[in-house]
């Protein structure tokens, strides 16, 4: 105990760093831990947040709804980039009952990437619908999966009935440059967003 | 001294106080907490003190303060709150989406990406 254990953890050098918060979103299972290791510069890490829900059970005798309190764990990571930014990288839980933290974690964050697996189209719409009502930028990362069948993009556009502007990508979640590449197909797409715009 | 149980569990409202809201509703998960350690920490209360010591060596977010020291997000959060509010630590808030219109800032991200 004491000051020895904190020695190794790596601090945040710059002192004029500015954080960026991204969203990690996509089912249980689809990679989400794992993109976010490929570029963490830190083992991804664990904390609690605490989800407060209403169950609406049909056990409920007296038809009031409960309060509960669930805990779930966000896993996360961080990447110092050269030009004095820290991105940190959230992955959403994937559970559909714990959606409501999504809400939380968009606040505050810049972008988002839905990881989807096309052998599960279907698992990514919680989380685009989640992305979609907040207004919050975010591409579509497909993890490809040795056994996941390939489609092509128009296809895919289809099938997760993407906005136009919605950029969609392949990746591997394993693999450091193929999350490099959704992060600035995210960041270049944020920008294209901003530019039409007038500014003052 | 009376002997104390020692589960490492502690309700979560304990170390701040009752308190469940944090004073700045702009502390987020990757909210980055710099200590000024010029600032007097003797004195401060348990979980602070805990807190202010951890960040001692350099600055971290919110969420690594939480997962290192095994706190939930929404103690951490006061608890940093606190240390702001007595000028321990100064934070500095991530770009949001509303300020997404920040092209220096967006091209200083891309340019960060590409660079590594």
């Amino acid at each position: 105990m004491g000051s020895s254990s904190s020695d190794v953890i790596a601090r945040v050098a710059s002192t004029t760093a500015t954080s960026v918060k991204l969203v990690i979103g996509g089912r249980f299972g689809v990679g989400k831990t794992t993109f976010i290791g490929a570029v963490s510069e830190i083992t991804p890490l664990s904390t609690d947040a605490v989800m407060t829900d209403y169950s609406r059970g049909v056990d409920d005798l007296d038809a009031d709804s409960v309060k509960t309190t669930t805990t779930v764990a966000l896993d996360f990571g961080r990447l110092t980039l050269p030009s004095d930014i820290v991105l940190y990288l959230f992955g959403a839980p994937g559970q559909p009952r714990f959606l409501p933290l999504v809400d939380d974690l968009m606040i505050g964050a810049l972008g988002g990437v839905v990881l989807a697996d096309t052998r599960h189209i279907e698992g990514a719409f919680d989380v685009i619908t989640r992305f979609e009502n907040a207004g919050l930028p975010f591409v579509v990362a497909v993890n490809a999966f040795a056994t996941a069948p390939v489609y092509d993009d128009s296809e895919l556009r289809d099938a997760f009935a993407l906005a136009p502007q919605t950029p969609i990508v392949s990746c591997d979640a394993r693999d450091r440059a193929s999350v490099k590449t959704v992060l600035t197909t995210l960041v270049r797409d944020i920008i294209a967003r901003t530019i039409p715009e007038p500014t003052t | 001294m009376p002997a104390r149980l020692r589960t490492g569990l502690v309700r979560s409202h304990t170390p701040t106080g009752g308190r469940a809201d944090p004073a700045r509703s702009s502390l987020n998960e990757s909210t980055l907490l710099y200590p000024d350690l010029t600032v007097e920490r003797a004195g401060l209360p348990g979980k602070t003190q805990q807190v202010m010591e951890f960040l001692a060596p350099g600055a971290l977010a919110v969420a690594e303060v939480a997962a290192y020291l095994r706190l939930p997000l929404a103690v951490v959060k006061v608890l940093a709150a606190d240390l702001i509010t007595s000028g321990h630590i100064v934070s500095r808030t991530p770009v949001p989406a509303e300020q997404q219109h920040d092209c220096d800032l967006l091209e200083r991200i891309l340019h960060g990406l590409e660079q590594l």
